[in-house]
């Protein structure tokens, strides 16, 4: 084992694991502990505790909002997120000894499309560019990095699942074993521990952001 | 207003100093030019640190922490706020795209409060702030109506409207308010006691004559109580209406004696304005500490406020955040709308055969949910009623909002600009009266109307009941 794949596949696993953890906690508790806000309700807001968690629901699940006021970026952007829900689905089930490669594949693919898609909306929009700093453009960017490294991972160096399932079981028992000998697969690894770090300190953080502007802002009736 | 960079809290003062004090300072350098609107002594130097310093204790503010980290952090730049803005549907400029505004103060917030924006600059969207910068966001704010349509269609939840505030506060700590703001709240808080100026005789005859004119128009004998110890409600009004709206304070104070209310209208202070709300917490906290003092004053149970949005909004909202005393507050139409459906108001809807339609003023709708009792009130008093489409909460500001309706040089930005999307609506509805129960709205679309020489008519909910009401 070489120094960069005891550091891609054994160090910092763990140090993109907890810092991924750990700041969203900070974060999470920062903004569940601040004080309360001016208040600034908006309405129609639901009125009860059932009516926000349909609302939630429906907001999660279909992207209302963007639905009903942004086809063009809702069709990208909903896609996009089904893409990294079926990576993560994926994941898991991977660990748990399925092995639904289709899954993977498509996942992948729809990180590196819709991603590009949105990419060039935002480029080709006048008004989407005048509002977009190039850290936008890096974001999706990420995304589609580890898109075609995947495609590229399955394409020309495929690496023996039944090793990849024991290396991300060897993981998760604390007991690291080396990382399979493929570039490529290191390359994906240190790119989504990067993005790990990264997330909780980027506005990418709205998952959880947004529960916050609604319940501690908008929601707030007087 | 000193000009070093003293503001530690934004609640500190950034009232204007009466026009003379200034004059020496600013008279020997060359004077600044603020084309949008008139400011009255506007800070000429050290402009860029007092802005960051106000910043910085903005984000340092209980009231304003959370709002700002979640809002600076969360917008995804998607522009749906552009779709629902009836500015930008308007004129398609870049200033007056919701998300582009809000990043004139992301830019200061990421350069100068996050460490990525000191590290990383212009990739993240951190930006210097720059003299001109200071001048864009006097325009860009006050172009904003602060209507928060965009708001119910964030899909971040992000509110660009509360935005826009929290930028006209930091402004407004540089003085860079309109002139009308200013000397108005002047008046009020430390002058003769409201924003029109009316001195307390005058009011009273006001109240007089608005008592002969019910007995002329209708014969009934309805009386305005004035100071009236332990009464019920405390009724004030914007003080704009006893110059502008005599029939909707008339149709307040009938079906109020009609409903067998027990109300009082105080003389100590009889003005519910509060321009705070558009750009300063002093101003805020101060004029809504003289309403809740005279309803002490009075001892009067509850607060009732007339056709207002703005007041209403900042009364119900801020009472607990800023008031020195608690009253609960009420909108006349809330009082009206339960008036009716108990019974203790009967209306003849056959005398208002004309079509009405309602307007939904941001700031009782969006800002209150105050969208069904009006309703209730208009289709009780009226033959034929439409609704304005869209409506309720994606009604379109009346294209006067955020105070822009009292600032004189934002005239042909009302008329030609901010009010098209307004009237575009009011044409499409067909309607011969258009009742809008809030008197910025009212003073705006009245001044739509003739403007774009529409065959409406604006009032107030409460004008239709003058002939409706069974007393």
């Amino acid at each position: 084992m070489n120094v960069a794949s005891f550091l891609i596949g054994i160090v910092l696993p763990y140090i993109a694991v907890a810092l991924f953890l750990v700041s969203i906690g900070i974060r999470i508790n920062r903004w569940a502990t601040s004080p309360h806000p001016l208040k600034w309700s908006l309405y129609p807001m639901p009125a009860d505790y059932t009516g926000q968690i349909k609302f939630m629901l429906k907001e999660i699940l279909s992207f209302r909002a963007l639905l009903h006021n942004n086809r063009k970026l809702w069709a990208g952007s909903w896609l996009f997120h089904i893409g990294m829900a079926l990576i993560i689905l994926w994941f898991i089930t991977f660990v748990l000894g399925l092995h639904a490669g289709i899954v993977l594949r498509a996942g992948l693919a729809f990180l590196i499309v819709f991603p590009l898609y949105l990419f060039f909306v935002r480029l080709a929009s006048t008004k989407m560019r005048t509002i977009s700093s190039p850290l936008e453009y890096f974001n999706l960017l990420i995304f589609i990095a580890i898109g075609i490294l995947g495609i590229l991972l399955l394409s020309f160096n495929k690496p023996d699942p039944t090793a990849v399932r024991q290396y991300f079981i060897s993981l998760i028992l604390l007991h690291p074993a080396a990382p399979p000998e493929s570039s490529i697969f290191l390359s994906m690894l240190a790119i989504t521990e990067f993005f790990m770090i990264y997330f909780p300190n980027s506005r990418m953080l709205h998952m959880i952001s947004k529960y916050f502007t609604y319940h501690k802002i908008s929601w707030e009736s007087h | 207003m000193p000009q070093t960079a003293k503001n530690e809290n934004i609640e500190k003062g950034n009232m204007q100093k009466q026009p003379s004090e200034n004059v020496k300072n600013t008279e020997k350098k060359q004077k600044r030019n603020y084309p949008f609107f008139a400011i009255e002594n506007p800070i000429e130097e050290n402009r860029i640190p007092v802005f960051i310093k106000t910043m910085e204790a903005v984000l340092k503010d209980d009231k304003y922490r959370l709002l700002l980290d979640l809002y600076l952090n969360t917008c995804a730049s998607c522009n749906s706020c552009a779709d629902q803005c009836h500015l930008y549907q308007t004129t398609h400029e870049e200033k007056d795209l919701p998300a582009y505004r809000s990043n004139m103060l992301r830019a200061v917030y990421r350069k100068y409060f996050t460490t990525s924006g000191k590290l990383l600059g212009g990739f993240v969207g951190a930006k210097a702030l720059k003299e001109d910068d200071i001048d864009n966001m006097i325009e860009s704010f006050y172009r904003c109506t602060m209507c928060r349509r965009c708001a119910v269609e964030c899909p971040m939840g992000v509110d660009n409207a509360l935005i826009t505030r929290i930028g006209r506060c930091v402004i407004g700590e540089l003085n860079l308010a309109p002139k009308n703001f200013t000397v108005s709240s002047y008046q009020q808080l430390y002058g003769v006691g409201n924003t029109s100026s009316i001195p307390k005789e005058a009011f009273i005859d006001t109240l007089d004559f608005l008592q002969d004119e019910i007995k002329d128009m209708t014969g009934h004998s309805v009386e305005f109580p004035r100071d009236k110890v332990g009464a019920e409600y405390l009724f004030i009004a914007p003080v704009s209406d006893y110059i502008m709206e005599a029939d909707t304070l008339m149709g307040t104070a009938m079906t109020l004696q009609a409903a067998g209310a027990d109300w009082t209208i105080g003389t100590g202070y009889y003005d519910a304005i509060n321009y705070g709300l558009f750009y300063s917490d002093t101003v805020t906290a101060d004029a809504l500490n003289k309403l809740l003092a005279e309803a002490y004053r009075l001892k009067v149970k509850k607060i009732l406020i007339g056709e207002c949005g703005h007041a209403t909004k900042t009364a119900k909202l801020f009472v607990d955040v800023f008031g020195k005393h608690q009253f609960p507050i009420q909108n006349v139409m809330e009082y009206t709308a339960e008036a009716i459906k108990k019974g203790r108001v009967k209306l003849n809807p056959e005398v208002n055969q004309e079509t009405v339609t309602y307007h939904d003023p941001c700031n009782l709708g969006r800002g209150l949910g105050i969208y069904e009792p009006p309703r209730n009130i208009v289709k009780a008093a009226v033959k034929h009623f439409v609704e304005l489409q869209p409506n309720r909460e994606k009604n379109y500001c009346c294209g006067g909002g955020g105070g822009s309706v009292t600032v004189p040089d934002m005239y042909n930005f009302r008329m030609n600009l901010a009010g098209i999307k307004k009237v575009e609506q009011i044409k499409a509805s067909g309607a011969k009266y258009l009742a809008a129960p809030c008197a910025n709205c009212k003073k705006q679309l009245k001044e739509l109307v003739e403007y774009h020489k529409l065959p409406v008519t604006v009032v107030g909910v409460h004008d239709l009941l003058i002939r409706a009401l069974l007393m």
